[in-house]
């Protein structure tokens, strides 16, 4: 599965400990420092299509003031996925630098 | 109302974008998230939200069911799906717009099969197709927002797609035949339903009537007396009022005796342990506005000068004759409860007879599940 932004945002939500719904979208927004806010229709999308790719499970489930909480865990498969892409975004940062580190020649 | 009880509201509102199976599973979760986004203070969820919900529905809704050519075979030649899209097609099969659809259906085939020959004969007959259509597509709807009428429909269709098929495995919670509740439409309901279509149709086809130009009239063909054709001719107001004025009394007589009836068998009726009356006055008042104009448009055209009234003296003299039964009928189910359904007021005050105890039906139930037995 391509992973967008938003999907990859998720994933790493989830990597350091289970989340509920409203705990994954503030997670989201601190790593992405306050620019990606996700709403509750795609914030589901997003989860729906991760457990059917068995890259996230359901964990647990409880109800807190009335409101019903189900927290979702990574499974070794969407850790996998989530480490590979960070790899990925990790050597395109590092020939990014380099590529901006060169001399540009040719420029007005 | 609470502040909390308005934004479940307004967000169940959104939420219907879900498919059914999806909401009874994660509804609940998400209405959760959705509070917690708002904040406390909201009272409805935020226009930009619930188009969010809304879009992620339809992604879900689409993404729940079949392949597109699995869809097409069931949506257009009514194939059974496979065994893992059977609780989609249990969903669409109990769907508010189950019958509209198959209606579209019925219309889009006979779409394809007449519209290009009516266009290579004469494009201008194309023209009366397209009117079909439309009172064909509002039949469907009012067939759908008539809950009960369309049960029998149901019925047969979850049969044929959600029964197993010899050679299929049958596993704990999927469907199998089985003895159900006998689906009856409310006798509340119904008769008010009944009186609110007779006293509408009374309304416009009456005046209709007495403004028509010319009605029909019967008449022995001249070359043979065994014969009998209509012509048209202008009746006199008095012959007309006369005609309506018979036909309401009729109508009165047979209600007084349908009273009497009632107010002796209905207190004595027996009890139906094999039956569930349904029946929602929303949906069927929508149906009245879907039909009314369509019957308000017929009615004014037989009043023009050049047009011989039909519809509108035949609906009349129906609608006089059984409006008061209908009132009498509605009158009787103000103080019952909610087991009389309107096939025993037919059979009460039509036939005079006691109201027959339903029997179960065979319809389609889920295989039972086995449970673990839990440790005390």
């Amino acid at each position: 599965m391509a992973l967008s932004e938003q999907t990859y945002l998720v994933l790493l939500a989830l990597a350091d400990e289970p989340r509920h719904g409203y705990g994954v979208v503030q997670e989201v927004r601190t790593l992405s420092d306050d620019r990606v806010k996700l709403g509750a229709g795609t914030l589901y999308g997003i989860l729906d299509r991760l457990v059917a790719a068995g890259q996230a499970e359901v964990s647990n489930e409880v109800v807190v003031e009335g409101r019903l909480r189900r927290y979702y865990r990574l499974t070794p498969g969407g850790r996998a996925v989530v480490e590979a892409h960070t790899a990925e975004l990790a050597a395109l940062a590092r020939r990014a630098r380099r590529v901006l580190a060169r001399p540009a020649f040719g420029g007005v | 109302m609470s502040d909390t009880d308005q934004f479940d509201r307004s967000a169940r509102f959104w939420l219907r974008a879900y498919p059914v199976r999806w909401r009874s599973v994660r509804g609940d979760e998400l209405l959760g998230v959705l509070r917690d986004l708002a904040g406390p203070e909201a009272t409805r969820l935020s226009l930009r939200e619930g188009l969010g919900l809304l879009r992620s529905g339809w992604v879900t809704r689409w993404r729940d069911g079949p392949p597109l050519r699995t869809r097409l075979a069931y949506r257009l030649f009514d194939r059974r799906v496979p065994v893992a899209h059977r609780e989609w097609v249990r969903d669409d099969i109990a769907g508010r717009w189950f019958l509209t659809r198959r209606m579209m259906r019925t219309l889009l085939i006979w779409a394809g099969i007449f519209v290009p020959w009516m266009a290579s004969v004469d494009p201008h007959r194309l023209m009366p197709f397209a009117v079909i259509w439309v009172p064909a597509l509002a039949l469907g709807v009012v067939l759908d927002v008539a809950p009960p009428a369309n049960d029998r429909v149901r019925t047969v269709a979850a049969a044929k797609h959600l029964l197993p098929r010899p050679g299929e495995r049958a596993v704990p919670g999927g469907f199998t035949a089985g003895l159900a509740a006998r689906i009856r439409i409310s006798a509340r309901t119904g008769t008010l339903l009944l009186v609110a279509t007779l006293g509408f149709g009374a309304a416009i086809w009456v005046p209709a009537t007495m403004l028509a130009s010319s009605l029909p009239v019967p008449r022995t063909c001249p070359t043979s007396a065994a014969c009998l054709s209509f012509g048209s001719q202008s009746w006199p107001e008095g012959l007309r009022l006369l005609t309506l004025g018979t036909a309401l009394g009729v109508g009165v007589l047979a209600a007084s005796v349908a009273a009497g009836r009632f107010a002796r068998i209905l207190p004595a009726r027996p009890a139906q342990p094999s039956r569930l009356v349904v029946g929602h006055l929303g949906r069927q008042y929508a149906a009245l506005l879907i039909v009314g104009p369509l019957l308000v448009w017929q009615a004014r055209g037989e009043t023009l000068p050049a047009q011989t009234a039909v519809i509108a003296p035949l609906g009349a003299v129906l609608t006089l004759v059984l409006l008061p039964g209908a009132v009498t009928a509605w009158r009787a189910t103000r103080p019952g409860p909610a087991d009389l359904a309107l096939v025993d007021l037919w059979r009460v005050g039509l036939l005079g007879r006691v109201p027959q105890i339903d029997d179960p039906v065979t319809g389609v139930v889920r295989r039972p599940v086995a449970t673990r037995p839990g440790r005390p």
